[in-house]
């Protein structure tokens, strides 16, 4: 089955490479470019994995992330941070908040779509954290 | 008569010219607001091409990276600008694909003699591209730029040598700064060096030591910012020996923000009342970042200090010293003179930020 990636980010730019990438890494793909707009997609399409930036309008990526952790029928959908925050304090809101993964721009996409697959295989080895009690 | 027909003359040719400029000027004008939305329109068709010809590209075979092969044929400046945007959002194979690009179609070498353009936006944009492809060979040209006329420029410029990532850049950048014409703000040069990372830590350590005040402020700044700990040792020495205030307190926030415990004894000693308030100020919050308790009895002093900003900076550094600052803090509440008006602010400011952080 086709795994479901949502890109979220203002960066017309970042945000069409990224989906690309994704594209032809096999993924069906969506995007937005902004909080907003990007949790209501979350909701909407359950994507098995959100490509989220912290910087944006209306809705931080920070936001999203912790409005989603407190839904439990999203709650296992993995996300990973994208910020050029890069300080110690940040990474830890990011994960505090309930991020899956953080890395900080400028980045590697090559790096992204390794570690994109990464948090996929984690989240499959561990399905236990979807049950819901 | 004659004088009067030479007048009528005169100002006939000079309404003819004036009229004939204003026209010109307006044509140009709009001439290029044309060019820029025609070039906003290539960007347009051509920006998802080029994302999808790099989401897809092998980045280890030469053929597709020839370029003869570049995606469509679209205006080679629109392509040019776009990559110059994305350049510096990215790192790895994917920052390499599109410099090799640059280098091969020849954008890099034409951004290099554009440096020398009499249009001081194409200066700038091509002082950027070279920057942001960190393309080596336009170093000169860039370095050149630090004392444009124009500031603009000066500081793409400065900006271009930060991205290049070329310690051995430093000079001319602390040397635009200093310059006495012509020079480029703190900031600028702060971030500038900023960029250059790590790498540059030693060198900027060695120009703490003869540079102009100004500089060695800049310089310790930008060491504290970089979090260089190899800084720690040559900063605790000018926070003692520096004969200016201001280096003296740019070396205090830089070992707050580097953080050794070896910086503790020298920050102490700047809380002496005999030194300038904006060192005291810097020391007590410094003391405040690194966290080391046995500074606890000194901040505790200081929070009688006359001066109620140094009080209040001693007492804000208390409460971030965990449990054994805030029993200090509590004590100087019961009593007026140790400060109690700062011990109280500090705690109530203390219990707001706390659930805020731990969100």
């Amino acid at each position: 089955m086709t795994d479901t990636a949502l890109v979220i980010d203002d960066d017309d730019d970042l945000r069409a490479l990224l989906s690309f990438k994704l594209l032809h890494s096999g993924f069906e793909v969506h995007s937005e470019a902004d909080g907003e707009t990007g949790l209501a997609a979350i909701e909407q399409l359950r994507p098995d994995i959100v490509l989220l930036d912290w910087m944006m309008p209306r809705l931080t990526g920070l936001e999203v992330c912790e409005r989603l952790r407190s839904v439990p029928e999203l709650a296992t959908t993995s996300v990973i941070l994208l910020t050029a925050k890069a300080q110690e304090l940040d990474i830890e809101r990011g994960f505090a908040a309930g991020a899956d993964d953080y890395l900080i721009k400028p980045f590697s996409p090559r790096e992204l779509m390794t570690r994109v697959q990464a948090v996929l295989a984690r989240a499959r080895r561990e399905p236990w954290k979807s049950a819901t009690f | 008569m004659e004088i009067r027909h030479l007048l009528t003359v005169s100002v006939l040719v000079l309404t003819t010219l004036a009229v004939g400029l204003s026209v010109a000027s307006t044509l140009v004008r709009a001439w290029r607001a044309s060019a820029a939305r025609r070039r906003d329109v290539q960007l347009t068709a051509i920006r998802p091409q080029v994302l999808e010809w790099l989401a897809t590209v092998d980045p280890h075979n030469r053929q597709v990276l020839d370029p003869t092969a570049r995606p469509g044929r679209s205006d080679a400046r629109s392509v040019e600008e776009l990559i110059g945007g994305l350049l510096p959002k990215l790192r790895g194979d994917d920052r390499a694909v599109l410099t090799t690009f640059l280098e091969r179609t020849g954008a890099l070498e034409r951004a290099r003699l554009r440096m020398y353009s009499r249009r001081r936006l194409v200066r700038a944009r091509a002082a950027t591209l070279v920057g942001a492809a960190a393309w080596r060979r336009g170093l000169p040209e860039v370095v050149w730029l630090l004392r444009d006329p124009d500031p603009e420029v000066r500081s793409a410029a400065a900006r271009a040598l930060g991205r290049m990532g070329a310690p051995d850049a430093i000079p001319y950048l602390l040397g635009a700064f200093e310059a006495p014409r012509h020079s480029i703000s703190a900031s600028v040069v702060g971030i500038a060096l900023l960029h250059l990372g790590p790498a540059s830590a030693p060198e900027l350590i060695r120009t703490l030591r003869a540079a102009p005040a100004a500089t060695r402020t800049l310089v310790a700044e930008t060491l504290g910012l970089m979090g260089a700990t190899q800084a720690s040792n040559p900063l605790c020495h000018q926070l003692r020996t520096d004969t200016e205030a201001e280096p003296r307190t740019a070396a205090a926030h830089a070992l707050g923000r580097i953080g050794g415990r070896d910086a503790v004894g020298p920050l102490v000693a700047a809380l002496d009342r005999r030194q300038p308030p904006a060192l005291r100020i810097a020391a007590a919050h410094a003391l405040g970042s690194i966290g080391d308790p046995t500074a606890i009895d000194d901040l505790a002093l200081t929070m009688t200090d006359p001066n109620h900003r140094v009080a209040r900076a001693a007492a804000r550094a208390l409460a971030a010293l965990g449990p054994g600052g805030r029993r200090s803090l509590e004590h100087a509440t019961t009593v007026i003179e140790l400060g109690r008006p700062s011990a109280l602010e500090a705690l109530d400011l203390s219990d707001r930020v706390r659930p805020m952080v731990a969100r």
